[in-house]
């Protein structure tokens, strides 16, 4: 090799790489646009996936269908009250109180891969958003669940905890101040079950984007690589969108701190 | 079977982004046919994304097919009016280090260079005046790179994206684009030192 690669400056170099392109050997591009067309043709036969490209209420598709069976084997036949889909989550809130909640809270189960936050981006995806008016979170996890199981299209999700601090008190029954859950996409992969007499809940803003608010033990179900997980929430929940992403973050505060806290969430756009 | 198509789209961007938004408005309504249309545009550069992502001809077929399906199912969030190249590009590179992940496939790529090495490449005066040795030096040294570093390095130099398309097919702003940019190129420079090292130890 001649010394002249490496004694160029940026442009040199970036001149001698243009073009380049053509003494690679390339392997042979296969020809993947009739078979992509037959591949959605088939799959928009599918009544998931077409409720996969509805902002609709038919989208919510296999986890809500669990979430009813959870329900039904619970004996819990109840009639929900009310439905409210907020991107990847949706919120019921059934009437009277909760038969049983499950004891599993949230930070006691793997809530997916833990990485460092670093690689967050690398291995999602797509960037962890985070509050800017705190310190990093000390523990980061990336998971993904199939959210149509024809297309095996996945949804993605980022989940930051943070331990407790002053001005994050500790969530009841955990060991961390706040959790932050990141979900790529349109996709519904987590579902709340709340109750009319034990849960306080409502509709409010971030940034002035429809958010929801709720406090009081629930359930979460959540979908994951692993299957679903039904899990106990005892901490104060903030869900909103922005961004592509629909957000969780969980805190032992009150909804106005809460929500000042969302509003420092900048995700880049990403496309999923 | 190798593939020598230059898929660099040399066609004033305008012209090609105003086609490809028509094709994918088209697509956002649910027109198959269109979508189908905006794939066969751009497999080309999307298969070649991924497989220096995996380094597999299969999985990258296989990652460019689901992410354009993805792609498909995630139309009626692409903005109006965006390019589509660089959105779709990210989610390629995307699928694909999601293949890479699920493989556990090391980073590093057996880029080669052609058989015909040296060719002059008519839109490429600087490229052409490399000779074999250096032009086989450079490829090699790409594939040592970590796959962000390729990356960059291919959509703006390799694929002659604009910076303002790489930004938008990696997801970052400008400003990022021209320090990842920079910091690739000194690892190229890096790789090229460490790969001359034991050549240069045997001419002792």
């Amino acid at each position: 090799m001649s010394d002249r690669l490496r004694a160029m400056n940026d442009a040199e170099l970036g001149d001698a790489l243009s073009g380049l392109g053509s003494h690679i050997r390339w392997p042979a591009t296969p020809a993947v646009a009739r078979s992509v067309g037959e591949t959605i043709r088939g799959l928009e036969a599918s009544p998931s996936l077409v409720a996969s490209r509805l902002s609709v209420p038919s989208r919510r598709r296999t986890l809500i269908a669990v979430a009813a069976v959870l329900l039904l084997l619970a004996g819990a036949a109840l009639a929900t009250k009310l439905v409210i889909e907020l991107g990847a989550v949706a919120i019921e809130v059934l009437p009277g109180r909760p038969d049983a909640l499950p004891s599993t809270v949230v930070t006691d189960v793997p809530l997916g891969r833990e990485i460092p936050l670093a690689r967050a981006a690398e291995i999602a995806g797509f960037p962890a958003a985070l509050p800017s008016g705190v310190p990093a979170p000390t523990r980061t996890w990336v998971d993904e669940a199939i959210v149509d199981f024809e297309s095996e299209v996945v949804g993605r999700r980022i989940v930051s905890a943070w331990p407790p601090t002053s001005t994050l008190p500790r969530i009841e029954g955990t060991d961390v101040g706040a959790v932050l859950m990141q979900f790529e996409g349109p996709w519904q992969v987590a579902s709340k079950l709340l109750s009319e007499e034990t849960n306080d809940y409502g509709m409010t803003r971030v940034s002035g984007r429809q958010a929801f608010w709720t406090t009081g033990a629930h359930e979460l179900l959540l979908l994951t690589d692993a299957g679903s997980r039904r899990l106990l929430v005892t901490g104060n929940v903030l869900i909103w969108q922005e961004g592509g992403f629909t957000f969780r973050l969980e805190t032992a505060l009150a909804e106005r701190a809460a929500i000042g806290i969302a509003e420092t969430v900048s995700p880049s756009d990403d496309p999923g | 079977m190798y593939d020598e198509r230059d898929v660099s789209d040399r066609r004033p961007e305008a012209g090609r982004t105003s086609e490809d938004a028509a094709l994918a408005a088209r697509a956002r309504d649910g027109d198959v046919g269109a979508f189908e249309s905006l794939v066969a545009r751009h497999e080309g550069i999307a298969f070649r994304v991924a497989w220096l992502v995996v380094g597999d001809r299969g999985d990258a077929e296989d990652a460019v097919q689901d992410a354009f399906v993805k792609a498909y199912l995630a139309m009626p969030r692409f903005r109006p009016g965006a390019a589509f190249r660089p959105w779709v590009l990210r989610i390629v590179a995307n699928e694909a280090r999601n293949r890479r992940r699920s493989s556990r496939r090391r980073d590093g790529l057996a880029l080669r260079a052609s058989a015909e090495g040296g060719a002059a490449d008519a839109a490429s005066p600087e490229a052409a005046a490399l000779d074999r040795t250096d032009a086989e030096a450079l490829v090699a040294a790409l594939g040592r790179l970590h796959e962000r570093d390729r990356l960059v390095v291919a959509y703006r130099y390799l694929f002659e994206m604009s910076e303002a398309e790489t930004a938008d097919a990696l997801g970052v702003p400008l400003g990022t684009v021209k320090s990842r940019l920079s910091r690739a190129l000194a690892r190229l420079r890096s790789e090229l030192t460490t790969m001359a090292a034991p050549a240069e130890a045997e001419d002792v």
